[in-house]
């Protein structure tokens, strides 16, 4: 029975899609076979983040108006054998799909992997809850930044009343730098403030940019070594986190950190 | 001087208290209720409870008073 995690986030533009997208990659090259659900329904963009977008001949949608099976719709990545990807339609309207059908969707595939993961749209409003509902774990992925922090407490809010058996946090494109030096909130002030488990610290990396614009995936870099950390963390329950100060500590970090603000 | 995390800090620390504080006097008065209705059976009220509800350092208190004339009987084993 596959773990079907919702990634969530209630503000928009916190790196839901991207997270996703490479915590389900990382999982995959461990050998687990793994699919990613796109269930931001008019507002898809799992395949571009993935660079799939020229392979997609099926999405959700016609699987659920029964125009294909969900295993027609899958597209293997072509990088990792065990990745699959679930597309969202471009253009339709979500007011037609309810939670149920996309539940139904979800759970035919359950036998096939060990992870689903969700990609939730932004918001609270129906496309949040249609997301929810299929999920049995969330990950709530949040920037350092008051509103996204906010917006995360009122995610948590409404999770409380589903049926989860795990809730936790990821902390996005925090910077290391900036925190030492008093200008951004620290991840450990966000985990005080939200009152649930870290699961991870994903620090800002300018490569993570960069490779989305061309589909590509976090690997060696930065961020690729905080991104391993997670999937150990999410699959061994381990509670490693990645120090995202560590580069800007010391004679050679102070150097970077200046060099950093002056650039 | 405080340093913009630290101000960052205190502003998101209010901000989620006055969100988690809405409608305290509809919440405070469902509480009323449901506490009295509890009490009324076990114990014989003497008047109204008061529920409270303060917010410091991020976290909400709850003070609930009441006064009572007797413990009402009940549960008795009779040998």
């Amino acid at each position: 029975m596959a773990r079907k995690i919702v990634i969530t986030s209630g503000k928009g533009g916190v790196g839901k899609t991207t997270i996703c997208a490479n915590l389900g990659a990382r999982l995959a090259s461990l050998g687990f076979r793994v699919c990613l659900m796109d269930v931001d329904i008019g507002l898809n963009n799992l395949d571009v983040v993935m660079g799939i977008e020229k392979k997609v001949m099926f999405d959700i949608i016609d699987v659920i108006e029964g125009r294909c099976r969900a295993k027609q719709a899958l597209v293997q990545d072509h990088r990792i054998q065990s990745l699959y990807i679930m597309p969202s339609a471009h253009s339709y309207s979500a007011s037609n799909v309810t939670g149920d059908k996309i539940k139904e969707v979800i759970d035919s595939l359950d036998s096939n992997f060990d992870y689903i993961l969700i990609d939730c749209p932004a918001g609270v409003e129906a496309g949040f809850h249609r997301a929810v509902y299929s999920a049995n774990e969330a990950i709530i992925v949040v920037t350092p930044h008051i509103s996204s922090v906010r917006d995360a407490d009122k995610v948590l809010s409404i999770l409380a009343g589903y049926d989860l058996v795990h809730k936790s946090i990821i902390i996005n494109r925090i910077r290391g730098d900036l925190v030492l030096s008093g200008e951004m909130l620290s991840a450990e002030e966000i985990v005080r403030a939200l009152k649930t488990k870290l699961l991870g610290i994903i620090p800002e990396d300018d490569d993570i940019t960069a490779l989305s614009t061309v589909g590509g995936l976090a690997s060696g870099n930065v961020a690729g070594r905080a991104f391993t950390i997670l999937c150990e963390n999410l699959h061994e329950g381990t509670r490693k986190i990645y120090d995202y100060t560590m580069r800007y500590r010391g004679v050679f970090g102070n150097f970077r950190r200046n060099l950093k603000r002056k650039i | 001087m405080r340093t913009i995390a630290e101000i960052g800090t205190d502003r998101l620390i209010n901000v989620l208290v006055k969100d988690k504080n809405q409608s305290p006097s509809r919440i405070i008065n469902i509480l009323k209720s449901e506490i009295s209705n509890i009490l009324s059976s076990y114990l014989e009220l003497d008047d109204e409870i008061v529920v409270s509800l303060e917010a410091k350092k991020g976290r909400l208190f709850f003070q609930i008073n009441a006064t009572a004339n007797r413990i009402k009987e009940f549960g008795q084993i009779v040998n």
